[in-house]
């Protein structure tokens, strides 16, 4: 079988992508108009919804950047993952029931439909709209260039396919992207998404057996072997120091319920009270597939450390590397499905609110009303979309890297800082006012975008989303109590009231 | 005092111990350095001298950021359903939150002092605080919200009130001169 390892490999990357492209035709079926293509007409059941929620939350970088810093940094990354409980806590308690009841009394269809309605503001609307759309094009460039890598490596390790380019790779793996995601919409993405879900689950246990088995005495050997040359890497605080730990925690944990391909899914769930039971499964299964992040980074920080293999080049390689020597050929082969499961099913979540961004909310709050066939556009606007995406990822590649990079700063930290006041503190409290949203937005990008900006380098690894999420959930309560009390909509009212 | 007055008080001391941390002076690598034997790794150092004079600052900081979470997630149960049961599960969450991160921290500075690691559930007890202890201190939430999802997040009564203003949307308006005739 070992013969075989990259047939193995590419044998399960093509079967998935078929997979895909299947699902999408199976789903075109059931697309008839706009609620159907961005929320699945609010009728999906809890397995679908919980499996969506957390292969959503956890992208590529779970599987390649995630163990990576393990790797260079020990535990300092752990933060982003184990406040995961009171991440998926927030959202459930702040966000799950309010948003799904405005979704249905006000026929919303997209995360800034639901500000608009709540704050009766089409500032808050069109803000939100800019948001997403500034933080989906940074997020999508870097999935898509991702992707295409993880596909170029998989395929130069055959004969066959030797040496064939990134762009030839980006054509592939957008092709099959588009097409689930134009034909399909959400529907088509949710589906894939419960098996990628599913997928990277077991991966994730799995693996985590296999690094265990690499050492005597488990991961504990390993540990004492990363303890013995530097004790801080093997310290619940890793080598970056607590503050850097803590600031991921806080980002991590209360941002979650600011990320707009996740809590758009919150709107789509045939029943409220289905949320008692998609609530323990997206954390536990986020739990298992996180499980790959960290052994496999452990494991191959101790591999070098104790000499058993050679320094990696990158500390992004620890995953592939892990896989190649590691792993058997059919788990290697699975957990490769299970990267670009886990990319394309964020980057359909991302490609769905960009678009439902551009063609349903800016004509919105622009306009004052939506577009005329609306499905028509959602499918060309997705398409442009990921066109422009891919010309970033490209443009990054092979240019200058500084527009990605710009663009990636409105990534989890920035819709944390600007939608988590927004929507987990507005959706609860009456007093919330439309001012304080424009304030608690504008604040968080202007910090975000000016840390990254002006290159502003804070001590003790303070980072620019820790204060941005400080500062925008201050200002949004302290402006809130500042301004006159406004008299909801009824049907609001009466949503808050329950 | 109304419950977001508390959050506002937990934000603004969040905010105060950040500003404090950037005008205390800041130890040489307080976040790591590179690697002397491998490119792409870092290491941490002397975690007693990166700490600095910050040592107490960053206890509280991360102490008050655990409250926070727990606050926030008490903050989307309404105010006429947070009974005195749910009060007890909130303070046992609260407490549980802040016995881990204390334990976590207090366990971390212990090793920094006497290099005795203490292997727990195999990793350093300190450590094992983070990976166990944190995830777990969470799902108390989670049961919370599980166990008392009819009692405090959505009873029967609100499902009911809900369907009938769902209803009432869907309901078609007729223009009043229409009433009329009717």
């Amino acid at each position: 079988m070992e013969a075989y390892r990259n047939e193995i490999t590419i044998g399960f990357v093509a079967v998935y992508m078929i997979f895909c492209v299947v699902v999408g035709l199976w789903a075109m079926r059931r697309t008839h108009n706009a609620s159907d293509f961005f929320i699945a007409g609010r009728g999906l059941g809890p397995v679908v919804i919980a499996l969506a929620v957390f292969s959503t939350t956890l992208s590529g970088f779970g599987f390649v950047g995630g163990p990576g810093l393990v790797y260079s940094s020990g535990m300092s990354s752990m933060w982003m993952v184990i406040v995961a409980s009171f991440g998926y806590a927030m959202g459930f308690f702040l966000i799950a029931k309010r948003i799904r009841m405005i979704a249905g009394v006000r026929n919303c269809i997209s995360l800034p439909d639901v500000v608009a309605a709540r704050y009766d503001s089409n500032w808050v609307r069109g803000l939100t709209a800019v948001t997403i759309l500034l933080g989906v094009m940074g997020y999508l460039a870097t999935q898509i260039l991702a992707m295409a890598l993880v596909l170029q490596s998989v395929l130069n390790a055959t004969e066959m396919f030797a040496g064939v380019s990134l762009v030839a790779c980006v054509v592939v793996s957008l092709g099959v992207l588009i097409f689930y995601s134009i034909t399909g919409g959400i529907v088509a993405s949710v589906y894939t998404d419960l098996v990628q879900g599913a997928i990277m689950a077991i991966a994730g246990l799995l693996i985590l057996f296999t690094a265990s088995s690499l050492f005597d005495n488990g991961l504990q050997t390993a540990t004492e072997i990363i303890l013995s040359d530097d004790a801080e890497a093997a310290m619940p605080y890793g080598t970056l120091g607590v503050i850097a730990a803590i600031g991921w925690g806080f980002v991590f944990g209360i941002g979650l319920s600011g990320q707009p391909h996740l809590v758009t899914k919150m709107m789509m769930n045939r029943k409220i009270s289905d949320n008692r039971l998609i609530f323990p499964m997206s954390m536990i299964g986020y739990v298992l597939a996180a499980l790959l992040w960290f052994s496999v980074g452990i494991s191959m920080r101790a591999a070098v450390v104790g000499g058993e293999l050679m320094p990696l080049e990158a500390s992004d390689a620890a995953a592939p590397v892990f896989l190649a020597i590691f792993a058997n050929p059919l788990l290697a082969g699975v957990v490769f499905a299970a990267l670009f499961a886990a990319i394309m099913s964020t980057s359909d979540a991302f490609l769905n609110i960009g678009t439902a961004a551009v063609i349903h909310d800016l004509p919105q709050a622009l306009r004052g009303k939506s577009l005329d066939n609306e499905l028509f556009w959602s499918r060309v606007g997705m398409l442009i979309i990921t066109l422009v995406a891919a010309a970033f990822a490209m443009y990054s590649y092979y240019g200058n890297d500084r527009l990605v990079a710009l663009l990636g700063a409105f990534g989890w930290g920035t819709f944390a800082a600007a939608i988590v006041p927004v929507l987990a503190l507005g959706l609860n409290w009456k007093r919330a006012s439309a001012k304080a949203a424009v304030v608690a937005i504008v604040s968080s990008l202007l910090i975000n975008f000016g840390v990254e900006i002006f290159s502003v380098r804070l001590p003790f690894g303070i980072s620019g989303p820790f204060i941005a999420l400080t500062v925008s959930m201050t200002l949004f309560i302290i402006v809130s109590l500042l301004s006159r009390p406004r008299q909801l909509a009824p049907d609001i009212d009466r949503i808050m009231e329950l | 005092m109304q419950l977001i007055h508390a959050v506002l008080g937990l934000l603004l001391v969040v905010l105060g111990l950040l500003i404090a941390l950037m005008v205390i002076d800041e130890p040489a690598f307080s976040t790591g350095a590179a690697h002397g034997l491998y490119a792409g790794m870092n290491v941490g150092g002397d975690g007693l001298v990166r700490l600095g004079s910050a040592t107490w600052l960053i206890g509280w900081l991360g102490a008050t950021s655990m409250l926070l979470m727990v606050l926030l997630s008490a903050f989307g149960v309404r105010a006429e359903r947070r009974s005195g049961v749910f009060w007890v599960l909130i303070v046992i969450a609260a407490a549980g939150a802040e016995f881990v991160w204390w334990s976590m921290y207090l366990e971390y500075l212990a090793f920094l002092r006497t290099g005795d690691a203490n292997f727990v559930l195999s990793f350093p007890a300190a450590t094992s605080w983070m990976l166990y202890g944190v995830w777990l201190s969470g799902a108390v939430l989670a049961l919370i919200y599980i166990f008392g999802f009819r009692h405090f997040v959505f009873t029967h009564a609100d499902e009911a009130a809900y369907e009938a203003l769902r209803a009432d949307a869907e309901t078609p308006r007729l223009p009043p001169e229409q009433h009329k005739t009717h």
